[in-house]
């Protein structure tokens, strides 16, 4: 059983006076997330993402295909006492306090007595609000709000967590430390999705990615996949090299090319590599590093979305 | 449990918003100056005459119960003021658990679509309802005290009156899921409370032609019975007090149930079209 297992799903939204536009927010999404892993769901925006996760949440209604979490349909509200959810530019009750957010959505998913109040207890340590449990919600910034969102959405102690943009408005420190909770979750043997557009840190806490746009999955797979090496080795060195050396070192490996002071070669040819190294050597360059190249997730990104014809 | 914790949350919120504070300064101030402004003369024992601010109330021959009166002027006369108050203090409820942000994380509960509206709707009522009796049943204490007459019917106007408000109050959350608006629940429900419902009481006898004919006489018919019937039920309540205060019989007729009966049916009947629209919405 998936945790999240969708088939052929698809959403059509009706717009215009007489509904007579169609507006396809999701086409065909088949996505299967495994237990125990954080998979990351990206796209630009108007991708389907966010509908996407709330036909997971039963929140709106598939045109076609079926959604499942936990093994029960999508539609089931039952099985939402083992999900958590945090959505984007959540809204909670201003006249409430905190603590205040955290018992009574703590009470609607189905929690009560001393087990809530250790949970609350143990939710505000972790995401490090306890000082200002008492204090109304209204006065919060935003990266606060954003703290106690995320304790709400683990307040049931939840196997499956739903996470629309968790780090939004959160200071680096604090994105760290939300890394971490989610990375202790994931070992713990929880599920998360997470809807994120910050790429850098989906690439650093995802096991596996799904990149939606115009409604389709045009790449999903592990993030290794995405960020593969690329057949080129930087070089980092110490020293100048002019015009002279530079054509001199093409005149070796015409792939050579120098990039806002660093000198990209190409890995084909390891015996030209070594050459131009010696070279460099002989010209009284100091070499500091090769590395071979690695891309990123949002290098990777941005070239699909930019591959894939607009529909 | 889960039903009881929205409700509870529903009038917390309430009272925290500023137009139902000044419903219950409003409540408070009338209560005052019935208490300061209410003497009773007593004549062997018994309340002879009754002042309010000087001006004397008789309690002889033709008045059984000068509380009556003073129920009839305070609570009677409050009663549209009350839906008027009552409604600008609730209206915001179902728009605003509408609203993206707030839904999602409600629909993300183990909640179905069905108990988290009806307590939002009760929270609604619940918290009118508890405004209500504040003022009620203070009056009836401050009344009690002062004259010596505990008219206990005004508890049962209090339950009247929070029916006739749940039922008004069921045409808002109807309003409220179509158009997700304050300003538009509040438009309609006004519109219907001071306007729509006096025209369909007395739309024979408002000297317009379109409202004589038979198109017109058979969509009144239709709004009498699918609507709270607001005017009825204010006479009814009003005619509660008015029998009382005198032996002479000036009411031909008793207490009328039925337009307390119609408008029950026609809130059911708005709440549930409520329902099939919110569960049927994409949020």
């Amino acid at each position: 059983m998936y945790p999240v297992e969708t088939r052929q799903l698809t959403k059509i939204y009706a717009s215009g006076l007489l509904k007579r536009f169609e507006v396809r927010a999701l086409e065909e999404v088949s996505i299967n997330v495994s237990p125990g892993e954080i998979f990351g769901l990206l796209g630009p925006n108007g991708a389907g993402k966010t509908t996407f996760v709330r036909i997971l949440l039963g929140i709106t209604h598939p045109t076609s295909g079926t959604a499942a979490v936990l093994g029960e349909p999508a539609t089931n509200y039952r099985i939402k006492k083992k999900i958590g959810f945090l959505p984007e530019n959540h809204r909670y009750p201003m006249h409430l306090t905190g603590e205040g957010v955290l018992r009574y959505f703590g009470r609607l998913s189905g929690m009560g007595g001393s087990h809530l109040k250790k949970r609350i207890d143990e939710l505000l340590h972790i995401v490090n609000m306890n000082q200002w449990r008492k204090m109304k919600i209204r006065k919060y910034s935003k990266g606060m709000l954003q703290r106690i969102g995320l304790a709400q959405a683990l307040i049931n102690d939840p196997e499956l967590i739903f996470l629309d943009e968790p780090t939004d408005g959160v200071d680096p420190v604090g994105r760290k430390e939300i890394r971490d909770i989610l990375k202790h979750l994931r070992d713990e043997g929880k599920t998360i999705f997470l809807n994120s557009h910050l790429l850098s840190e989906v690439e650093v806490i995802s096991d596996r990615v799904a990149i939606l746009k115009n409604g389709r999955v045009i790449k999903s797979g592990t993030v290794d996949e995405f960020t593969t090496t690329a057949d080129e080795y930087e070089i980092l060195y110490d020293g100048i090299i002019d015009d002279d050396l530079l054509a001199l070192i093409q005149a070796i490996d015409g792939s050579v090319r120098l990039e806002n002071g660093i000198l990209h070669v190409a890995a084909g040819n390891k015996e030209s590599i070594n050459s131009v190294l010696d070279a460099l050597r002989s010209h009284g360059i100091f070499v500091k590093s090769m590395s071979q190249r690695k891309s990123t997730l949002e290098d990777s990104f941005i070239n699909l979305i930019n591959e894939e014809p607009k529909q | 449990m889960k039903l009881l914790t929205i409700v509870w949350n529903t009038i917390y919120e309430s009272i925290t918003r500023v137009t139902l504070l000044i419903y219950l300064a409003i409540g408070t101030i009338i209560m005052m100056v019935v208490l300061f402004g209410l003497r009773v003369e007593y004549a062997d024992g018994k309340p002879e005459i009754l002042y309010l601010f000087g001006n004397e109330i008789p309690i002889g021959d033709g008045f059984i119960d000068p509380s009556s009166v003073i129920f009839l002027f305070t609570i009677g006369g409050s009663l549209m003021g009350m839906m008027l108050f009552g409604m600008f203090a609730t209206a915001g409820i179902i728009p605003s658990f509408l609203k993206r942000g707030t839904i999602d994380i409600y629909l993300s509960k183990p909640i179905s679509r069905l108990h988290l509206l009806f307590s939002k709707y009760l929270g609604g009522v619940s918290a009118i309802g508890a405004a209500l009796l504040y003022f009620y049943f203070g009056m009836f204490l401050i009344v009690g005290f002062t004259t010596g007459f505990w008219n206990a019917s005004v508890m049962y106007v209090w339950v009247l009156s929070v029916l006739l408000f749940a039922t008004v109050y069921a045409l808002a959350s109807f309003l409220a899921v179509i158009s997700r608006s304050i300003g538009v629940v509040l438009i309609f429900v006004y519109l219907h409370l001071f306007i729509l419902s006096d025209i369909i009481v007395k739309y024979e006898t408002i000297p317009l032609p379109f409202l004589q004919t038979k198109t017109a006489e058979v969509i009144i018919t239709v709004l009498h019975y699918g609507l709270p019937q607001i005017q009825p039920m204010v006479q009814q309540l009003m005619g509660i007090f008015e029998r009382q205060t005198t032996t002479i019989q000036i009411m031909e007729n008793g207490f009328d149930m039925m337009p307390f009966v119609y408008s029950l049916l026609s809130g059911t009947f708005l709440f549930l079209l409520a329902y099939v629209k919110f569960r049927r919405t994409d949020y």
